[in-house]
């Protein structure tokens, strides 16, 4: 019975190693491989309408609404497909990233990744500490096993 | 007994009264898709949701130089999208804004004043999921050039394109945000809404 309970214990540390490194590295190499700042427009509007903002806008105002209608702060998304990429001329500075939410359209936030790394985390610690405390009943019940024998 | 000069006088002012001033306009809403941009966002601890309509009718009355007015819109909550058909359908359902007992939104101005530079604010009824609130914005509006029209290929008349944000809570309507969903979707949705609006009638929507 103690040996199942060692190979458990054995399974449960190695996992939660495992679990505590690698989803935190694999996010932040894939988020500096895929990863881009953007503002999401969501609903893009059509060229002529885009065409009729720019005949109302007047430099010093905000230009993402131009485009549509800007949401949220800036945020990371992953693996951006580039027809979607608007670097409006009236500031090369900006990156917008249009999407369209009557089509279905979700880009694969970071924060998203992030959040299930975090989740992974917790996960991986809880198996870390029950391995962990099964080594330490272990060690403290191994002498008084011995006496008792 | 009354004067006969005076019953026509009052007799005349309530023929008006139910007219536009002579000096407002009357702007229309809806005649295309392309020129209603309406979109509602929670931002929550867990999520952040944003969702669209592009569907919305009505007119909107003013004397921009005095700033009075009215406005009256209609958004179908059927026409609302947050990018994910499930979360369209909760949201559509009897658990949210119940689609099928409740099957519009709508604003109905009581008062609308003058405000700094090119805004209005406007004060009026917000209906929604069979409750009503009274909200005041402030709305932008900026009139499109004669050359942006034709450029842009508007229909025929005068263009202004209207613009304002507020916030709708939706415990304010009677709306329930379920247990399993507390830190998905926040309480608090802030809309935003650009909607150019002219001054001919849009053709009745094609059957």
């Amino acid at each position: 019975m103690s040996r199942i309970r060692d190979r458990i214990a054995k399974v449960a540390l190695i996992l939660g190693v495992a679990g505590s490194l690698a989803p935190p590295v694999a996010a932040a190499l894939l988020s500096a491989a895929s990863g881009r700042t953007v503002i999401l427009v969501a609903t893009p509007n059509s060229p002529d309408v885009v065409e009729a903002n720019r005949a109302l806008w007047t430099p010093g105002e905000p230009v993402a609404p131009l485009y549509g209608t800007p949401v949220g702060e800036p945020m990371r998304i992953l693996f951006a497909d580039p027809t979607r990429i608007i670097v409006p001329k009236e500031d090369p500075s900006l990156t917008l990233y249009t999407v369209d939410k009557t089509k279905a359209e979700n880009p694969l936030q970071e924060r998203t990744m992030w959040f299930a790394v975090r989740m992974t985390l917790y996960a991986s610690g809880a198996l870390l500490a029950a391995a962990l405390l099964h080594y330490l009943w272990r060690r403290l019940r191994g002498p008084q096993a011995a006496v008792t024998e | 007994m009354a004067h006969p000069s005076i019953l026509v006088t009052v007799l005349a002012l309530l023929a008006l009264a139910g007219r536009a001033a002579p000096d407002e306009t009357t702007y229309y809403v809806g005649h295309h898709a392309k020129y209603v941009n309406i979109t509602f966002e929670s931002e929550a601890d867990i999520e952040s949701i944003v969702g669209t309509t592009n569907k919305a009718t009505g007119e909107i009355k003013a004397d921009l130089e005095k700033g009075s007015g009215s406005v009256s819109l209609v958004v179908p909550v059927a026409s609302m999208k947050t990018g994910i058909d499930m979360r369209d359908e909760h949201l559509r359902s009897e658990m949210w804004l119940n689609a099928a007992k409740f099957p519009t939104i709508t604003f109905t101005s009581k008062k609308v004043e003058k405000g700094e530079g090119n805004r209005l604010k406007v004060t009026g009824d917000f209906s929604m999921h069979g409750a009503t609130k009274e909200v005041t914005v402030n709305v932008e509006w900026k009139e499109l050039p004669e050359e942006a029209l034709k450029k842009a290929k508007f229909p025929e008349g005068k263009w202004l394109k209207f613009s304002t944000q507020f916030e709708v809570k939706l415990s304010d309507f009677g709306v329930k945000i379920p247990e399993f969903v507390v830190g998905k979707v926040n309480d608090a949705w802030t809309v935003k809404m650009a909607i150019f609006a002219g001054t001919s009638k849009p053709e009745p929507e094609k059957k």
